[in-house]
């Protein structure tokens, strides 16, 4: 009975062929870079939340990571997905450290108020 | 006494094994932004406020500055090296924020209570200072009605001198018109 399936010499040389397309693309996508779509996003939400958050208390870094985000998306659509990636991850920090910047500011600020309103009425207690 | 001799093959070996421990312990030169995050990282990592309130975010930026070390070990100069750095530094400021943010509310939590102790202080001062107030507003009504009664006592002692002078008149005034009758 004659089979249909391919002698063995010739499945090595198919397995082998296949094997090498697969690192070919491997190394064509490593070459290229994935789109840090994650990282996207991911900066995207924190830039977002610093912009409701801290835009009275931190203006400036807000302002430092929507232009990092901002020139990360330019990265991303011209497929310099390295430098869109490095970018995404500066401006989520930047984001990050706005948003504690002002959650700090403004804790100090209630610390104060609370300070200022004891020694209201240490006062008034003295003078009694 | 033993002596410890070695074969020139062994030198050589022992020598070259040396000198390449020597070149791969030689750390690669770190570049400014490398050298600012890590004494940020160390800045944050030695604050205890930073252990105790932002443990997570401390973890984070060490994580980063971990990743910007082993590039610069792999000889990885570039931009990702430096960006890696910037981000850990970042993130070390980040924990600190978070940290004093933190410290700040739980002073607000324990001054918040503390004003209360201090208000319940002022108004149980208040009730002390008004419960003795009443007292004296008693011990005043008191001797007013003391001083009330006496002179009720002191009015009804005289209206009763009084009543018995006008008797005494009166008898005196019967007598002597019993004199002038018998003297008729």
């Amino acid at each position: 009975m004659k089979t249909i399936a391919p002698t063995q010499p010739a499945l090595i040389r198919r397995a082998g062929l296949s094997l090498l397309s697969a690192i070919l693309i491997a190394g064509l996508a490593a070459c290229a870079g994935t789109p840090p779509t994650a990282q996207m996003a991911l900066s995207k939400a924190a830039v977002e939340r610093a912009d409701t958050s801290a835009a009275v208390d931190a203006p400036v870094q807000v302002a430092a990571a929507r232009l990092k985000l901002s020139q990360a998306n330019a990265a991303f659509a011209n497929k310099d997905f390295e430098l869109a990636r490095r970018l995404a991850e500066q401006a989520e920090a930047d984001a990050t450290l706005a948003e504690s910047q002002a959650r700090s500011a403004r804790s100090a600020r209630s610390l104060a108020e609370v300070r200022e309103g004891i020694r209201q009425l240490r006062d008034e207690m003295s003078r009694k | 006494m033993k002596t410890l001799t070695l074969s020139p093959k062994t030198s050589t070996l022992l020598l070259t094994g040396l000198l390449l421990g020597a070149c791969a312990s030689t750390p690669p030169t770190p570049p400014p932004a490398l050298v600012d995050a890590r004494q940020a990282v160390a800045n944050a990592a030695a604050d205890p406020m930073v252990r105790l309130h932002a443990p997570l975010e401390l973890k984070t930026a060490n994580d980063s500055l971990s990743r910007a070390n082993a590039l610069l070990l792999k000889g990885d100069a570039s931009s990702d090296l430096d960006s890696a750095a910037y981000v850990a530094a970042q993130q070390a400021r980040s924990a600190t924020a978070v940290a004093q943010a933190k410290s700040s509310d739980a002073a607000v939590l324990s001054s918040e209570a503390e004003r209360e102790r201090a208000r319940a202080d002022q108004r149980g001062r208040e009730l002390e200072r008004s419960r003795s107030q009443t007292g004296v507003a008693q011990r005043q009504a008191a001797a007013a009605e003391q001083a009330e009664a006496d002179a009720t006592l002191a009015e009804s002692q005289a209206r009763s001198a009084r009543s018995a002078r006008s008797l005494a008149e009166v008898r005196e005034g019967i007598r002597q018109l019993r004199d002038e009758m018998s003297r008729k």
